[in-house]
């Protein structure tokens, strides 16, 4: 706490970071644009994660994802972009391809 | 709805180009899923061990993810070279493929000629470069964009980092004609086609490479390093993603880069000088340039900037929140973060 820093998160802690707790944590100390990215966010990776999901649906994900990734741009400073960020907008693809993520991750191992 | 890989368009499109395959619902699916990982965790980087595991997918999804699992040790970082430890196991799933193999039902009491299909793999960034073969670093590093990836190389901050997302974007929408707000010009560009496997295959068929370390590079650049020994299954250029990326790795490096930003670590932050630097070169955001102050410089606060007290608010909400997560047992987080 003294150097305010967040330390040793493992993939499942940022995973619980991502989809619960930093949507409630922002609240009240950013301003209200950047605050609205940083929710969306959480909520793209929130609805990718899901176990089930309507194909009808996926489109408007995908469109969601590429406008949060334009206004991301628009906050961020460009070095945030490394090529992690850019995969964002492939994912939805993938989960039109090939069904949800779950069947496709690798927590036991890790 | 989907639910499984079995509602998938991709399983249906097997289904269809290989009837014979698809009738029979004996004929397993597989996934494969690798990663490199340490033994010794960080006490040795010497070793290297991968562990290949596959996955039937044909089993309910409850059952799909109980796996059994095979390991490739090696004496440091494989890098390319990993296509010699998996040919023994690439030959038996051509074999699988071609002929397949007489399994006896133990239920039925009788045998059956069983066929397998590697599906997919499932890995890492990194090691999706090893095991496509296609070069993960520099500046055309997304394998789906290919040659189309849009990257604008920072001066100061010496890295290359992949904005103009505006291109995904339809043609009408208003964010491609606002200029201050993103790089400083309107965007026309549009979305590249995703790469086929066929369009890969003629891409890679003509690369030949020698493993092992004493391997000259010859003077052509190419962003395929080699051709991946999953090509030698007969059906891998018809299947439309062959490696998928592990949504929670990216979501790791989402998160590290959003928290590490917004608390402001030092050295591991994406906003500090350089990058205000950057700023002021690409002509954008100039409100946030960098002021010398005597021997200091002072950074003016971006929209994302915390003060102490925030942060404050922010690191206790977060411990708070977790402390009530574990008592109720909605998710298991590990205790080892620290705050």
């Amino acid at each position: 706490m003294e150097d305010l820093k967040l330390m040793g998160l493992k993939s499942h802690d940022c995973h619980v970071l991502m989809q619960d707790l930093l949507l409630v944590a922002i609240r009240e100390i950013l301003p209200k644009n950047v605050r609205q990215v940083i929710t969306r966010v959480c909520l793209i990776f929130n609805a990718i994660c899901r176990k089930v999901i309507d194909p009808t649906t996926l489109d408007d994900l995908e469109n969601e994802a590429i406008i949060l990734l334009c206004q991301l741009e628009m906050y961020f400073p460009p070095s945030f972009f490394d090529i992690m960020v850019h995969l964002i907008v492939h994912l939805v693809r993938e989960i039109r391809l090939y069904g949800p993520v779950f069947l496709r991750w690798m927590y036991l191992i890790e | 709805m989907l639910r499984h890989a079995a509602d998938s368009p991709q399983w249906k499109k097997i289904d269809s180009l290989y009837p014979e395959f698809g009738r029979n619902p004996e004929n397993l699916r597989l996934g494969l899923a690798t990663d490199g990982m340490n033994p010794y965790g960080n006490l040795s980087s010497k070793h290297s061990l991968w562990h290949v595991l596959l996955i039937i997918y044909n089993l309910s999804y409850w059952l799909c993810m109980k796996r059994k699992y095979i390991m490739i040790s090696g004496p440091r970082q494989l890098g390319n070279d990993i296509d010699v430890y998996l040919s023994p196991l690439i030959e038996y799933l051509r074999l699988l493929w071609d002929e397949g193999v007489d399994v006896f039902d133990a239920y039925e009491k009788f045998n059956f000629n069983l066929r397998a299909l590697l599906l997919l793999t499932i890995n890492d960034f990194p090691a999706y470069g090893n095991l496509s073969g296609y070069s993960v670093k520099g500046h055309h590093s997304c394998p789906i964009c290919e040659e189309n990836t849009s990257y604008h190389q920072l001066k100061y901050g010496r890295k290359t980092c992949y904005i103009g997302h505006r291109k995904f974007l339809k043609r009408n929408h208003p964010y491609r004609r606002l200029k201050k707000a993103f790089n400083g010009c309107q965007e026309d560009k549009t979305t590249p086609p995703p790469l086929t496997g066929d369009k890969v295959y003629n891409q890679v068929s003509h690369i030949e490479l020698t493993y092992g370390k004493a391997v000259k590079h010859s003077g052509v650049k190419n962003i395929w390093k080699k051709k991946s020994i999953f090509f030698e299954l007969l059906y891998w250029s018809k299947l439309d993603v062959r490696h998928c990326i592990d949504v929670i790795y990216v979501e790791k490096n989402v998160c590290d880069s959003i928290i590490r930003t917004l608390l402001n670590v030092k050295g591991k932050t994406k906003d500090e000088i350089n990058a205000r630097k950057d700023l002021v070169e690409m002509g954008v955001r100039l409100e946030l340039q960098p002021h010398p102050h005597g021997k200091r410089t002072y950074l003016p606060p971006a929209c994302h900037t915390l003060s102490k007290s925030k942060k404050i608010s922010f690191l206790t909400a977060c411990e708070e929140l977790r402390y009530h997560k574990d008592t109720l047992q909605i998710s298991k987080i590990s205790s080892q973060w620290k705050i």
